[in-house]
């Protein structure tokens, strides 16, 4: 498994798409506190307080969990698009050894990536705090909570990434039917369903609910949210996986 | 002795047969071509050998496994499938790397490859960027990353240019006189009369025969080898044996 995972890293470092995508990412993330407090006072944001800070770890999770999402989808639809999955399957034919392999490597990316991305935007939350004289407290107001809990909700995107890049086996498939369940079917769900608390059982909505402070009435509570989470990412990994027992290459 | 084993190997596709109950077996240590016309078979063949293609009936072992049970496969076989298996924004030498890291191959191995099969200048250039027959060697290199004892090939020689195939030769040559065990495909008997000690030919999925290279050169007597291989397609139904019968 070691060698299968130092393969796919780097594969990572060898695809350009990564460095793109974490690049965009990074740009957001390190903007972000810089508009909070550009834009403070104006409109209906106030002026920043140490409570914000909870809210700077939490915003950027949404579009970086989509960039490592997008990454997982790459390595695994690419795999098929550029037909490297011949070589990787010459050199490892177990594909549930395979997909294991991504799986983790893209998971502990998704993980790093939250951290390395929490780092920068405590650092510089602390540079921009102290510049508007507002006490920088890294350990109130749930900041520890959202730090801890936001790289493994980019490690989730990671696997749900690879999951669909495998099993879909088509890049933009993949992009295509991401983008559809995101934007189309969570919205239209609860539309259809008359019910607007579906959402909070779609994955959207789960990964708020996880990082939410408290929770509201009506709603999962934040273990039961992940637990829903993992759920789904355990059905789309097993789906891929009796499929690979039936399809051929 | 075989290493290679195929055992009334069958691959259905819908109502098509690309290979029906092909039985036969390349000897160790020599060359074996593998003739047939497009669409012969040959290609679905070698991926069912590889794991690639799961076979509807019977079997393709390398001493005795099926490519997926290998343990450490790339050091037993190499092989080259197709040569456009490589990502096109990696250099060559990353794209080898890659395939030597789940192998636990170490990084001068790849740059003995390379040198191998003259990519060595070109092994930092994008594959995007490679010529046909670049990616061809490629293929070969990634074939032999693992210094495996026996080495699959799938048409090697379509792409290159007359030297390219000169060079082709060689290096099939080198590798069986190292005793390796070659499996190489081709559409063309002529093409492989330079190289290979024994040829199995298929025709719509069935052995026609098995035999020596000499056998064949022998039987052509003056006349081409594509006539004699266009005389035992067409007396394919008769002249269908086995190499199990023959070993026999």
């Amino acid at each position: 498994m070691k060698a299968l995972m130092a393969a796919e890293f780097l594969k990572l470092r060898t695809t350009r798409a990564t460095y793109v995508a974490l690049g965009l990412v990074l740009l957001f993330t390190v903007a972000l506190p810089i508009f909070r407090v550009m834009a403070a006072g104006s409109g209906d944001l106030g002026p920043v307080r140490s409570e914000d800070l909870a809210a700077l770890l939490r915003t950027p999770v949404s579009l970086t969990g989509g960039a490592v999402l997008l990454i997982g989808l790459l390595a695994a639809a690419g795999e098929f698009r550029h037909h490297t999955v011949l070589t990787t399957r010459l050199a490892e034919p177990r594909s549930g050894r395979v997909l294991a392999g991504k799986l983790m490597t893209i998971g502990l990316l998704g993980l790093a990536v939250g951290v390395a991305f929490e780092l920068v935007t405590l650092a510089e939350s602390a540079i921009l705090f102290n510049r508007e004289q507002v006490t920088f407290e890294p350990t109130q107001h749930g900041v520890i909570r959202v730090a801890l809990i936001a790289p493994l909700i980019l490690a989730v995107h990671g696997l749900f990434g690879v999951a669909i890049g495998s099993l879909l086996r088509s890049t933009a498939a993949a992009v295509g039917a991401t983008l559809v369940w995101a934007f189309v079917v969570e919205g239209i769900i609860p539309i259809v369903t008359s019910s607007p608390g579906t959402v909070n059982w779609l994955p959207t909505g789960l990964v708020k609910e996880i990082l939410q402070a408290q929770t509201p009435a009506g709603q999962l509570g934040p273990l039961a949210a992940a637990g829903v989470l993992l759920s789904y990412g355990i059905a789309l990994v097993g789906a891929t996986v009796l499929l690979d027992r039936r399809r051929e290459l | 002795m075989s290493v290679l084993e195929f055992r009334g190997l069958t691959k259905r596709y819908g109502s098509v047969t690309a290979v029906d109950d092909l039985t036969f077996a390349p000897a160790e240590g020599r060359v074996t071509g593998f003739v047939g016309a497009n669409g012969a078979g040959k290609s679905t063949t070698m991926r069912m050998l590889l794991g690639l293609t799961r076979p509807d009936a019977g079997s393709a072992t390398i001493s005795g496994q099926r490519y997926v049970e290998l343990r450490d496969p790339l050091r037993q076989v190499g092989a080259m499938v197709d040569p456009n298996v490589f990502h096109p924004n990696r250099s060559g030498r990353n794209a080898l790397r890659v395939i030597a890291r789940v192998a636990a191959i170490g990084d001068s191995r790849v740059d003995e490859v390379l040198d191998q099969v003259g990519l060595t200048a070109a092994a930092g250039r994008r594959v995007g960027g490679y010529s046909m027959g670049m990616r061809q060697r490629l293929g070969l290199a990634a074939a032999l990353l693992g210094d495996p004892a026996t080495v699959v090939l799938d048409e090697p020689a379509n792409g290159l240019d007359p030297q390219g195939v000169h060079w082709l030769r060689g290096l099939i040559r080198g590798l069986a006189a190292e005793g390796r065990t070659v499996f190489v495909s081709s559409h063309l008997l002529a093409e492989l009369a330079q190289t290979v000690d024994d040829v199995v030919i298929i025709d719509n999925g069935h052995l026609v025969t098995q035999r020596s290279m000499r056998e064949l050169l022998d039987r052509a007597d003056g006349a081409s080898l594509e006539d004699v291989y266009l005389e035992l397609i067409t007396a394919a139904p008769s002249a269908r044996t086995t190499s199990m019968e023959e070993m026999r």
